[in-house]
Parts: C-alpha cells; structure tokens; sequence
C-alpha cells in the first residue's frame, strides 16, 4: 500500500508539493517562532549572572534592567557620584561596577566604566570577561572593545577611533578632538557585552571636557596630555552593578536604596525585573505564537482541500482499485499514508526551513538585539509541536480518507457499475 | 467454499430491483454457465447487463434468488468476504479506465496479487517467479515486456491499454474472467485481434469467460451466444422504464 501511496503522491506532485510547502513554512513558522522566544530569554536571562543588585534613578524596573545592562533605550536620569560613594561604602556590599552611558561608536555603545567590570561582571553561568588579545584599559584614552565590535569594524590592538555623542547609528557631532585607542579586545560573550566600547569613567569625562551645555565649544580644544592632567572625576553614572557579600542581604540592601533620602534611587533584582519584562512579553509572545498554530491549521486545511479537491477526479483511480481487489478499507489506507507521507514530508522540509531561517536569522538577530540564537537540535518541546502536527496532520487526513471510503463504497468497481 | 457443482456461475430465481424503481430490471429464473465456458451476452444499452455482470461480481446484491459463483453462495458473504471472494476469483475487464494512470505496466498487472495471496500464489505457480508471469502474459499479449512494463500506462495506445488489462484480469488464473464491453473503446481492426488474444490466454488459465457486448459481430467464437432478454424476463419492462444510469 506504502508503495502504491507513493507512486500515487508522485504522479500529483505539484498539489503534493504545495500541500508539503504550506505545511513546511508552518512547521518553519512555530518552530522559529519558538525558538526566537526561547533563545531571547535564555540570552537576556544569560546576560547578568552575578549581580544582585542594579542601581540607577528612579523610573522603572524594565527600563532599569534594559538600558543598563541590555543597553536598549536610554536613561531618564543620571545617578550622582556621591549616591554611587555611599552605596559602595555600604557593609553588605561586596563590589561595585559603575556604568556611564550615552556616548557610541559606529552604532556601538559606549561604556564608560571601571576595572571593577572586569573583574567582577559575570554573564552566563557566572562567567568572567576575558580578553581574546590585549590588555584592559590604564590609560583615559584606552578602550576595550567587545568581540563584535572588533569583527565588524574590523578593528585591532592600537586602533584609534573616534567617539560620537548621542546613540544613534549616525552621529551627527563626534568627539573627534579625543581619539581613543584599542588596548584590548574581549572574548565573544553572546550578550551585549560583545557589542560595546568600554572606556574609563575618567575617559567619558575626558572626551566631554570642551563641551558645555550639551554643546561642543569651538575652538581648538584641550590636548589629550593637558586632559590627563585634569582631575577627571565623574560626577554622575548611568546605572551601577552591585554585588553583595550575601545574598541574604538582597532585600534589606535593596529597601535601602530605595528609601535613599539624597537622592531618587531605583534598586532591582535582575531575576525579578527579569520576570516583569517576561510577564510584559508574554502577551507579544502569546500573539505571535497563536497566529503561528493559525498557519499550522491553515496548512493542514490545506492539505485537507488538496486531498479532497483531488478525491473527484480520484473517483476512477478509486474503481479500478476496487476493482483490482482493493477493499474499501485499503482505499481509506491509500488516502491516510497519502496524507501521512504529506504531513512527514512537510515537516521534514520545515525542519530545514527553520533551521535555514535560523542560521541566517541569528546573524541579523545578534547585530540588532545582541541576542544570541544558535542552532541547535529539536529540544523536547519542539519535538512536542512537531508530534501535534504529525498527530493532528495524520488527523486531518482522515478526512479525505474517510470521503474516499465512503466514495469506494457506492461507487463500487466503477464509475458505471 | 466447495466447489462441486459443474457450472461456474449459476443463477436461480435472481430478481433485482434499483432502490426506488417499482420494475424489476433483472428477473432471471434461471442461469448456468459452465467452468471454462466462453459465454458472449448481448443486448441493447440499459437492458441490465452490466446489472447482471455486477450481480455476479458481488457488486450488488439481488433482492431475492441465488447466485452461486465458483461454488460460492454470495448471499452468504459480508461484504469483506465479497472483496475477498472478487479478487480471489474473478478477473475484470472494463471498457476503458482499467489501470491506474501512477503506477507502471508492471505494478499495474500485478495489483491483484497484492489483494489476494490465491491469486499470488496461482501465479507463481503459473511462471516461476510473479515476474516471469507478468513476462509471460505481456508476451502473450504481442506487448513486448521489455519495452512497457516500465511505460506509464498513459503512455500506451488504448489498444495496448485493453490488453494490459486483459492480462491483470488473468493473471493468478481466476475461475471467472468479465469483461464489460472491452472492445467498444477499439477500432474494429483490432477488435478481432483482441478477442483472440482474449481467448488464448482464458483457454491457457483455464478461466470461464463471460463477455458483454452490444456488438454482435463477435460472436462468432465464443461457445454460447445469448441475448439478455431470452434469459430475463423483466427485460421488456425495463426497456420501457428507460435508462437507469
């Protein structure tokens, strides 16, 4: 019968193709769908291990978390120095890492930081930084660069390059009085790590010296030795990382910033602001999953009408099976195993579809968000989808099947008889 | 499933009504056909003999009298025995359509094999091999094997087409082979020709042939020659009541 359904599938393949192709893109569709969602969560999840508190002005959780440390969207405030001091000089914490924000390069952010980043910033299962070549910075003028940066830019140790304000891809005015130079280039992290442009605090202070006002003073500008020589205190940060000596102080720390009288203060638990960001695209992923099972259900549909429509002109086929000595029931297992081999053949090729739509997916996906979707095996919950489909496929197909059995059944040997 | 009688189809008081008709189409008090018997029935269009020919095929049921095929009472059948009992010992030829368009000449020929391990067995007990068989009947055909059996059968003349027909319906030897007006699709050359290929190959099966057809110019080979009304008594009313297709 197996053969018999094959030649049979071979003789309509174009309808059989279409029906396998708009199966394959649902299949495609939900397993990417998937993917995209769980690989972001583990990259964002990935990202900060390590740190038990994030510290900037007071706004929101999400907003928090996602400039800080995914770097998407910008501050709405600044945190002073002296808040960042006292906060340090707290007993239950262990370290500290000051992140100034704002400035970029070629579309990369700017990281203004310390050597506390280093050392103490974890990501993925409490992972250090490490650099591929070089050193970390000493110098105001030196930076350290993550690995995409250096990929894309094509950069290497000793490179000079020129640090734009603002954020934007295009930088209209650009600190080129204050070039920097490449001490170091990191180890590719696959968070957003990779994509930044780390600098000294004293650095960001050093390339906004002859501004004022949000405004670069015309002129020749301070040189890079008489900037060394100036006492380049930071007198605010974007955000800071704390790490506690225990994490049983999580809370107790965290009501203390927040009822910090000096100064507005937000402070969050990465896991729980995490969370809130999850519960926030829950309802994106929701919406993007049940269109997703709507094209699964379309396709299927679609291979119920490719069978049905063919059932007609099929009638003849049917007969002189029958008459052939095929009983009504084999003509029902011609169909089912038809529609089998469909359901198989469309998620075979939507396997390869996904796993083609990932591959050259993962590159726009790490350039843009930073997150990282690798290509990997059908775990257990994408072999589940792809079960429900065979299932519900298989299912679908009795349809038609069990049209053609009845048909066999009245219609007898033949279309005359 | 004895098979003591002497006749190979044996029909007694059969009466057959369409559902919904009040005459009866077929109404046959009595009907033998020997085994290896060639048996030519003919009659004008919608006169039941393609009623008759599905009756004895255990395609439709009769409402009343017996029919006993190869030994077998097909009364007594459910219907998955009927599928059975078809396979098992009856060969069919149709007008035209008798092969399916996706598979070769080859698996065209055996497809009854696939349906019934008597039919299987019978031909290879017939060659040596199911292969041999095919070989054997394409040739007896005049069709060279090595040249169609791996044709698409679309690709063959309908002339050809009939006769691959001709050698599924015989292939597994069956007590029984119908053919349903087989030749009326052929031009009258090879009309002839047909029908003694036809009859070479149930002379060599051993098989009893019952042929319809409205053309009485090939009759003259067949053993027995009758028209549908010397046997049917309802043949006149149905004639009236018109076409019922």
């Amino acid at each position: 019968m197996i053969g018999i359904a094959w030649k049979s599938i071979r003789n309509r393949w174009p309808t059989a193709l279409l029906a396998v192709l708009a199966i394959s893109m649902s299949v495609a569709l939900i397993l990417t769908v998937e993917k995209v969602r769980r690989d972001a969560r583990n990259s964002f999840t990935q990202t900060v291990s390590g740190t038990d508190l994030i510290v900037g002005a007071r706004s929101g959780a999400i907003q928090l978390l996602l400039y800080s440390v995914f770097r998407i969207g910008n501050a709405t405030n600044n945190v002073s120095w002296e808040s960042i001091e006292e906060i340090r000089k707290r007993p239950a914490v262990d370290w500290l890492i000051p992140l100034s924000l704002g400035d970029s390069h070629s579309g990369f952010r700017v990281l203004g930081t310390n050597e506390d980043y280093f050392t103490h910033y974890r990501y993925g299962k409490k992972q250090p930084l490490l650099l591929a070549s070089g050193e970390i910075f000493t110098d105001v003028f030196d930076t350290v660069i993550g690995s995409q940066v250096a990929k894309e830019l094509g950069y290497v140790i000793g490179q000079s390059i020129v640090v734009a304000h603002g954020t934007g891809s295009v930088a209209l005015v650009e600190h080129e009085r204050q070039p920097f130079t490449v001490t170091g280039i990191l180890r590719p992290t696959g968070t957003p790590v990779d994509r930044a442009i780390h600098v000294s605090l004293q650095g960001i202070e050093a390339m906004h010296v002859d501004w004022k006002n949000g405004a670069s003073v015309k002129g020749e500008g301070t040189d890079a030795n008489t900037i060394r020589a100036m006492e380049l205190q930071p007198t605010a940060v974007t955000a800071a990382l704390v790490g506690l000596t225990s994490r049983a102080a999580v809370f107790r720390e965290q009501r203390a910033i927040n009822t910090y009288r000096a100064e507005p203060l937000l402070a969050v638990l990465p896991g729980v602001a995490l969370q809130e960001l999850w519960g926030l695209v829950s309802v994106a992923e929701k919406a993007l999953l049940i269109v997703s099972i709507c094209v699964v259900v379309a396709g299927l549909v679609n291979l119920i009408s490719v069978l049905l429509a063919g059932l007609n002109e099929r009638r003849r086929e049917m007969a002189v099976l029958r008459s052939a000595g095929a009983r009504p029931i084999h003509v029902f297992l011609l169909l089912c195993i038809e529609s089998s081999v469909l359901t198989a053949g469309g998620i075979l090729l939507g396997l390869l579809l996904h796993y083609g739509l990932v591959g050259v997916g993962s590159v726009y996906m790490q350039n843009r968000f930073g997150v990282s979707v690798g290509i990997a095996l059908p775990d257990s919950t994408d072999l589940k989808i792809l079960l429900a489909i065979a299932v519900a496929g298989v299912a679908a197909g009795t349809l038609p099947a069990l049209q053609a059995y009845r048909n066999s059944l009245t219609d007898g040997l033949s279309q005359r008889l | 499933m004895k098979e003591t009688t002497d006749s190979i189809v044996q029909l007694d008081h059969l009466r057959f009504v369409w559902p919904g008709s009040q005459t009866p189409v077929l109404n046959i008090p009595e009907f033998a056909m020997g085994r290896a018997e060639r048996v030519f029935l003919k009659g004008p269009s919608g006169s039941g003999k393609t009623t008759l020919l599905s009756i004895i095929a255990a395609v439709l049921s009769p409402q009343s009298g017996s029919v006993v095929v190869d030994g077998i009472s097909l009364g007594k059948l459910r219907s998955g025995q009927k599928d059975q009992f078809r396979v098992d010992r009856i060969g069919l030829v149709f007008q035209q359509f008798n092969l399916l368009p996706f598979l070769s000449v080859r698996d065209n020929i055996t497809l009854p094999c696939r349906f019934s391990r008597r039919r299987r067995s019978a031909a290879v007990k017939a060659g040596s091999s199911l292969d041999d068989e095919v070989d054997r009947l394409l040739s007896a055909m005049h069709l060279n094997p090595s040249e169609v059996q791996h044709k698409r059968v679309t690709d063959l003349s309908v002339g050809q087409q009939q006769r691959v027909a001709v050698a599924r319906a015989l292939i597994g030897r069956p007590a029984l082979v119908i053919a349903d007006e087989p030749t009326s699709a052929l031009d009258s050359d090879t009309r002839q020709a047909f029908i003694d290929l036809l009859f070479a190959e149930v002379n060599a099966a051993g098989s009893a042939l019952l042929f319809v057809s409205h053309d009485a110019s090939l009759a003259g080979a067949f053993d027995r020659c009758m028209d549908l009304s010397d046997i049917n008594e309802a043949a006149t009313s149905s004639e009236r009541q018109g076409d019922w297709l």
